[in-house]
């Protein structure tokens, strides 16, 4: 029977697998890939180029484990050349302070009196305007920047008011921002300011205001008492959670423990390798076998990149082997003269081809970038999109090892592929998409 | 919380950039012969190169070694497997030129000290 069979065949539970397999999200594993570097992924990221100690936010990448199953390892050549493994909040990072939850740390300086205890506490020693400020921020403010700042303080009992302090240096204002904020407990007085009761005894303290002049540094911290006033000694307030935006709005904190460890309460963290852009690199062993079969690469970055009017080993990822002669066999490097990007490829000595970039990338944001080799040409793609190609002669063999980093300018990887083929350009999409999402860019 | 909160440019001349590889291997932070001081310099970023240098994260205890040296305290290290004499060190410590700043001064501290020390990087053809 006709329907009876169709019965047997297409049972809708026949479809299930199949829906089932469209709605699994991209998975850059389905690529078969031969190098897969991804520095979200804690258990691929070593502190020791032999990797046996695992790193954390802010610490040296001495190893980074391939992720494709084929062991194709990248390792620093010296510890001097570990990157920085950084992790900042997806919708990118807006306190411009730093340790804000580490009152102990150095860069929170005391100016007229004051002690810092444990526990982020900030005490008077009896002096008038006991004070604590950040080191200075070196960051220009403009005429009309807007700028928002917030702290936590918890009292101790008795004491009655306490103020934010925002100052070029230890004594000078700057115009247009409330330079010594008072809040009063007891009756939350404030002019300028506002504040936000917390559990405990505790308040969130805001300020903002626009510069009516321009200043090229700026100092935050809070104080115990007035020029003529003093807080009992030993009186003192616990201190924490430091911020200053750039905006009149207060937005939600984010820790900022250092430099390159920056968290947001709920914003998923984006995961990268900070190149210093002087002699970091990490490097495979050389890997043969590329050009029989085409190859590809994908990457997601954010590097700019500075004319210097020479080529040099400005190489951000790709395919290299040392020697002049084959230098850039299949990589993304700066397009010298230019201040711009390149894919670039070269084999055996021959003429270097490249698919400029030049006027493509937006610097300032991360990007996918994928280049393709199919033999007859290369090719160039940022965000999954072909942007640029050239024909290429066809050629031999490339036993070359993944460099990922430039000796030329300071550059961010948030990861990235390399496969013996050329990539399908439905491929390439998804990976693309993939990557960028890894380097908090939806497209 | 990471630890490695501090970066330190050293720059050492030409002539001591072997014994300065050296050194970095024998303290553990490189394989012989080494190559930590890769960067080439000079006055005009022209060859021959003058000097070389390197960047990198440390920990403070990385600056408690130097400072140590300083003062005469070395590691416990066979120098001579490293092909280096106690002589060799107190040559580059006295000679080097060595900026340290909080980690999150990575970005332009190699340039800012080539600028305070009249050097430019030696760019290589390619």
């Amino acid at each position: 029977m006709i329907v009876g069979s169709l019965f047997q065949t297409t049972s809708p539970l026949a479809y299930i697998p199949m829906i089932v397999s469209r709605l699994k999200p991209f998975d850059p594993s389905q690529l078969n890939s031969d190098v897969w570097f991804d520095p979200s992924d804690a258990s691929t990221v070593f502190v020791d180029r032999t990797g046996t100690v695992p790193a954390t936010a802010g610490d040296p990448v001495g190893q980074i484990k391939d992720k494709s199953g084929k062991g194709n390892h990248a390792v620093a050549p010296t510890d001097a050349a570990r990157p920085t493994l950084a992790r900042m909040p997806k919708t990118g990072r807006r306190n411009i302070l730093e340790y804000t939850e580490d009152f102990s740390n150095a860069y929170w300086q005391l100016f007229g009196g004051g002690v810092k205890e444990a526990g982020n506490r900030l005490v008077s020693t009896g002096q008038a305007r006991s004070r604590t400020q950040s080191s200075v921020i070196t960051r220009t403010f403009p005429v009309g920047t807007n700028a928002n700042f917030s702290v936590d303080v918890y009292p101790d009992v008795g004491l009655s008011e306490i103020y934010m302090q925002i100052r070029q240096n230890n004594e000078a204002g700057i115009a247009g921002l409330p330079t010594a904020q008072r809040f009063a407990f007891a009756s939350l007085v404030n002019t300028a300011g506002v504040s936000e009761k917390l559990d405990g005894n505790g308040w969130r303290l805001f300020v903002n205001g626009t510069s009516t002049v321009e200043v090229g540094t700026i100092r935050f911290g809070v104080g115990l008492g007035d020029a003529t006033n003093a807080v009992p000694n030993g009186m003192g307030a616990r201190v924490t959670r430091f911020q200053a935006t750039f905006s009149l709005e207060a937005t939600q904190y984010q820790k900022v423990t250092n430099a390159f460890d920056v968290t947001e309460a709920g914003v998923p963290d984006v995961w990268s390798l900070e190149f210093d852009g002087v002699d970091d690199i990490l490097q495979t062993s050389a890997i043969s076998g590329w050009k029989a079969t085409g190859a590809s690469f994908s990457c997601a970055m954010q590097s700019d990149v500075v004319a210097s009017g020479k080529s040099s080993a400005g190489m951000v990822f790709g395919l290299s082997v040392s020697g002049f002669a084959t230098y850039y066999t299949l990589s993304l490097r700066p397009n010298q003269p230019l201040a711009s990007h390149a894919v670039t490829y070269r084999v055996g000595g021959g003429a270097l081809t490249q698919a400029s970039l030049n006027g493509i990338l937006n610097k300032t944001l991360p990007f996918a970038v994928t280049a393709i080799t199919d033999l007859t040409s290369i090719k160039a793609f940022v965000n999954g999109e072909l942007k640029s190609q050239s024909p290429t002669p066809a050629a031999g063999t490339i036993d070359a090892p993944v460099i990922i980093g430039s000796t030329e300018q300071p550059c961010k990887f948030y990861g990235g592929l390399m496969i013996k083929r050329a990539l399908q350009e439905t491929e390439v999409k998804l990976l693309s998409k993939y990557l960028v999402d890894k380097a908090g860019v939806t497209l | 919380m990471s630890d490695w909160n501090l970066s330190v440019v050293i720059i050492v001349p030409a002539a001591l950039k072997d014994k300065a590889n050296y050194l970095s291997c024998a303290i553990g932070h490189d394989d012989m012969p080494g190559n930590t001081f890769s960067v080439p310099l000079s006055a005009d970023g022209s060859e021959p190169a003058t000097h070389y240098g390197c960047r990198t994260t440390a920990k403070q205890e990385f600056i408690d070694i130097m400072t140590g040296a300083e003062t005469g305290q070395l590691p416990d290290v066979d120098w001579q497997d490293y092909n280096m004499n106690v002589q060799d060190i107190a040559d580059i410590l006295s000679q080097q030129i060595l900026d340290v700043r909080d980690a999150g001064e990575m970005s332009g501290h190699f340039g800012e000290v080539l600028e305070l020390n009249s050097l430019k990087r030696v760019k290589i053809d390619g």
